[in-house]
């Protein structure tokens, strides 16, 4: 930094309309220069297109402010122009990790307002689906955040559960990612031959290697170095700002969904919510991973209830939901989803409004970034889970 | 996790909190709703910030998350901002409804970021999407999700989707329209109504219809044969696979097959230029004239075909 | 690239050269939307690109021969991804992976979508589906490997391409192409 003595601005050749400057500050023996870092929005520490702009003095990050909607599709207005079985696909993909779960909000919201019975062996195999769908995201977190902090290994085998998940799921939906398997009234078809004896193969499996990933990444001396005391979230903070998911139980508050105000049939069964401490970057690592082991427990009890009967019901031709407005929130794996869906009685709804978990959580950027280091930047920006279309939408 | 659910015996009634608010705000509290289990208290415009206030530090509300805040169009009346709050402690939820000041014209709506961290997103997506305004919020620009330089509300109902008015819908049902009597308008789907490369669109259409086969695809002379499709998913498709069933699906297939081959006989029989039958002359030399591209031009005289055309059957 | 993009090469040499080419195809994966995590997929220990010659570790856009556009595309990114692309050096190719980047997929009629990759920057290969399964995009880059192997490279780095190949339309002419 020896030649930093001047101080006069240095603009170096930058991305169109973006205005990065040097300034140079104090003439010690370390002086250090406040400047603007833009991360993204092709970054591979960002994964997806966010984009985040630093300002930093000299290692210290002084403020943050994340640069969203490079993911906007305009859902809430598409939305607007499809009627209630089509907007199922649409929902399938503005968080692309969680399909099965963004479309078990909407299918709640119109059975609700039409007050459609639906099948107990339904309800059932949504939430089979739904904790499967869970695990699958959780996986991909695990190799992502490790692979983010300089590991590879883990997202190998993360892959490796989640291609059997993955086929098992298709095995009765016949997608990989975006299953549109619920429909109003219940879901598709019914589950495949074995399908139940399998989902309780994968599940023995997949818990025998839950330890591979306790041991591989939690346990890892560099992981812990990295995470541990990193961006710690205040209670009242993370309440405050509507966090929700694995970030805020990783502050210690047990708000879940599946729990507090509990859809489908989990009044029924035993969910366990997993929880942290200290809301640092460790607890959430922590608290996603454990949460896979939570999901596993529930499937197993689901194996035991899962009844006979019809999987669907009769519906009108034409799905038209009543005046009215209705609020559906579901546990998704990133956090609580949202579904305000408000009628007029009409083939496609007035106004549908998805209150996503990442679009909260990842307002807690710019808290957790202030004072942060900047090699610790990345370690915040990762144990915020989150999936960019789940931002933008 | 069970002293969390323990303290619910505290949670007030949706009456009981109205009767609070309404103490606390007089006749700044309009009215409210409870349908579905959402319980909605909509407020003056003047009172919304002093909702909000009360709502967090009542001790017996105790709305200590922030949930959600998003608008609504009301029509001729303007917009609506909702923003749902939640309880940790009660498990109550409420959703505070307000109608903005200023009309469709300049809306406005007081800021709660000062109450609530996460207005502040919410309220600078709010404004994106509908133009409100939120006097108070620190900082409400550049646009959130839009590019900067977007033109236009749009989640604002007159704001329209410019494709649909240039493209035709490219799938069999067109979920927005109804004709006059109030029955779905089924399109035949043409090869390049949907946007993208034309040898695309055209492989997968042709494949589409190779591993469907439906009726409705072919055509409008076989409308009584569409009629007994049940036009929308069916609910129970492995329900009852009777011998009628099936009969009527080996009627069907024959019905399709026949259609099918009408079609392509048609189809040979007529000239090479396959999709000029379909298209307003007039609007494509117009658009030709005005230096449009050509597969714009014919995907617009399209459009402007079929239109013409609906309005003739409308009119017979 | 010397007399390479001044002369064309004979045949031996030529051949002996494209397949060199062909199997080390440094990729940089432009992950937009779903279809990323099937990218991802297709890349680790099930599917595994690695083994077709795709090296999917790409520091940037310049290290890279071949990008991968996975996604939707909005009005917002398509500078970005256009000056990715730009960042290339020749010879470069494109594949447009699932139905946003093809032609805008379930958002034709978004206010705020491109409707298509290839509206900014030439595609060599689409993979058409929504999100395309892992084998989908083994399909195409063995399509796309078929036409690295029987290309000029002269023409290649002088900016002739050869029209774009459509997964399922014309993959058994790539294929017969490459014979």
């Amino acid at each position: 930094m020896s030649d930093l003595e001047t101080t006069e601005r240095v603009l170096p050749s930058n991305a169109p309309g973006e205005d990065v400057a040097f300034e140079i500050l104090g003439d010690g023996d370390f002086p250090t220069a406040e400047m603007s870092l833009s991360i993204g929005p092709a970054h591979p520490a960002t994964h997806g297109v966010f984009r985040i702009v630093l300002d930093l003095d000299g290692e210290r990050v002084r403020g943050a402010r994340p640069v969203i909607g490079y993911m906007h599709r305009g859902f809430e207005k598409l939305a607007e122009y499809r009627d209630y079985r089509q907007i199922a696909a649409l929902t399938n993909r503005h968080d692309w990790l969680s399909g099965f779960c963004n479309e078990l909000g909407v299918a709640i919201a119109v059975e609700s307002m039409l007050e459609l019975e639906v099948p107990d062996r339904a309800q059932w195999i949504r939430m089979l689906m739904a904790e499967w769908n869970r695990i699958l995201n959780h996986l991909m977190f695990i190799g992502s955040y490790a692979l983010e902090l300089g590991a590879i290994t883990p997202m190998f085998y993360a892959f490796r559960e989640r291609e059997d998940i993955q086929h098992l799921m298709e095995s009765a939906t016949g997608g990989r990612l975006h299953f549109t398997y619920n429909q109003p009234g219940g879901v598709k078809i019914d589950l495949p031959k074995g399908f139940l004896k399998r989902s309780a193969e994968i599940s023995k499996v997949t818990r025998e290697r839950f330890d591979d990933y306790v041991d591989l990444v939690l346990g890892n001396e560099i992981f812990q170095g990295r995470t541990v005391g990193v961006g710690p979230l205040p209670q009242d903070v993370a309440l405050s700002l509507g966090i929700t998911g694995p970030t805020l139980h990783a502050t210690g508050i047990a708000e879940d969904s599946r729990v507090t105000e509990p859809y489908l049939k989990y009044g029924d069964i035993d969910v366990e919510v997993p929880l942290g401490e200290n809301g640092d970057a460790f607890d959430r690592f922590y608290v996603l991973l454990h949460r896979i082991r939570a999901s596993l427990d529930i499937i197993d009890q689901i194996h035991d209830h899962m009844p006979a009967g019809p999987v669907n019901s009769k519906l009108p031709k034409m799905v038209k939901a009543p005046e009215g407005a209705i609020y559906v929130r579901t546990e998704n794996p990133l956090g609580q989803l949202g579904y305000w869906l408000e009628s007029d009685g009409g083939r496609t709804p007035w106004r549908f409004k998805m209150r996503t978990p990442s679009f909260s959580n990842v307002q807690a950027i710019p808290y957790l970034m202030q004072g942060a280091l900047l090699p610790d930047a990345i370690s915040i920006l990762g144990s915020v889970f989150f999936v960019v279309g789940d931002i933008d939408r | 996790m069970s002293d969390v659910l323990a303290r619910r015996d505290r949670a007030l009634s949706p009456e009981e909190t109205e009767e609070l608010l309404r103490d606390r705000l007089g006749d700044g509290l309009q009215r409210t709703v409870l349908e579905y289990g959402v319980f909605t208290v909509w407020v003056e415009q003047d009172a919304w910030v002093q909702a909000a206030t009360l709502c967090r530090d009542e001790p017996l509300l105790a709305y200590d998350m922030f949930d959600n805040l998003f608008g609504i169009d009301a029509r001729e009346e303007g917009f609506d901002v909702v923003a749902v709050l939640y309880s940790t402690s009660t498990g109550n939820r409420i959703a505070l409804r307000t109608r903005c000041a200023g009309g469709r014209d300049e809306p406005t709506c007081p800021s709660i970021t000062d109450i609530y961290r996460g207005a502040d997103w919410m309220e600078r997506e709010t404004w994106d999407m509908f133009g409100v305004d939120f006097p108070g919020h620190p900082q409400i620009g550049p646009r959130i999700l839009t590019v900067e330089n977007f033109e236009g509300w749009p989640l604002r109902k007159d704001f329209h989707l410019a494709s649909r008015a240039a493209k035709p819908w490219p799938g069999v049902k067109e979920p927005a329209e109804l004709d006059e009597d109030g029955n779905v308008i089924e399109r035949v789907p043409h090869i390049g109504d949907a946007p993208g490369p034309y040898d695309l669109d055209k492989a997968m259409a042709e494949q589409a219809q190779a591993m469907n086969p439906r009726p409705e695809l072919d055509g409008p002379e076989d409308d009584d044969d569409a009629d007994d499709e049940p036009a929308e998913v069916e609910a129970g498709p492995d329900d009852d696979p009777t011998v009628s069933g099936a009969e009527k699906a080996e009627a069907r297939r024959k019905a399709q097959a026949e259609a099918r081959a009408k079609k392509a006989a048609e189809r040979a029989g007529g000239d090479g230029d396959e999709g000029a039958a379909q298209l307003d002359q007039d609007v494509y030399d117009q658009l030709i004239a005005e230096g449009k591209s050509e597969r714009i031009a014919r995907s617009k005289a399209k459009a402007a075909y079929i239109k013409a055309q609906r309005a003739k059957e409308g009119d017979a | 690239m010397g007399l390479m993009d001044q002369v064309e090469l004979p045949q031996p040499v030529k051949y002996v050269f494209n397949w060199g080419r062909k199997y080390s195809l440094w990729c940089f994966n432009f992950g937009l939307a779903c279809c990323a995590i099937e990218f991802i997929a297709a890349s680790t220990s099930r599917h595994d690109f690695i083994r077709h010659g795709v090296i999917p570790f790409a520091h940037g856009p310049r290290q890279a021969d071949l990008l991968v556009v996975s996604g939707t595309l909005t009005d917002k990114m398509a500078p970005a991804v256009k000056r990715l692309y730009e960042e290339m050096p020749e010879p470069k190719y494109v594949i447009s992976f699932g139905s946003c980047a093809n032609c805008g997929g379930p958002y034709w009629d978004s206010y705020s979508v491109t409707k298509g990759v290839d509206q900014i920057i030439p595609v060599d290969v689409y993979v058409p589906g929504c999100p395309p399964r892992p084998e989908a995009l083994l399909d195409g880059i063995i399509a796309l490997q078929h036409r690295i192997q029987n290309e000029s490279l002269k023409d290649r780095i002088a900016g002739r391409r050869q029209d774009p190949i459509t997964l399922g339309a014309d993959a058994p002419l790539a294929l017969e192409e490459g014979a």
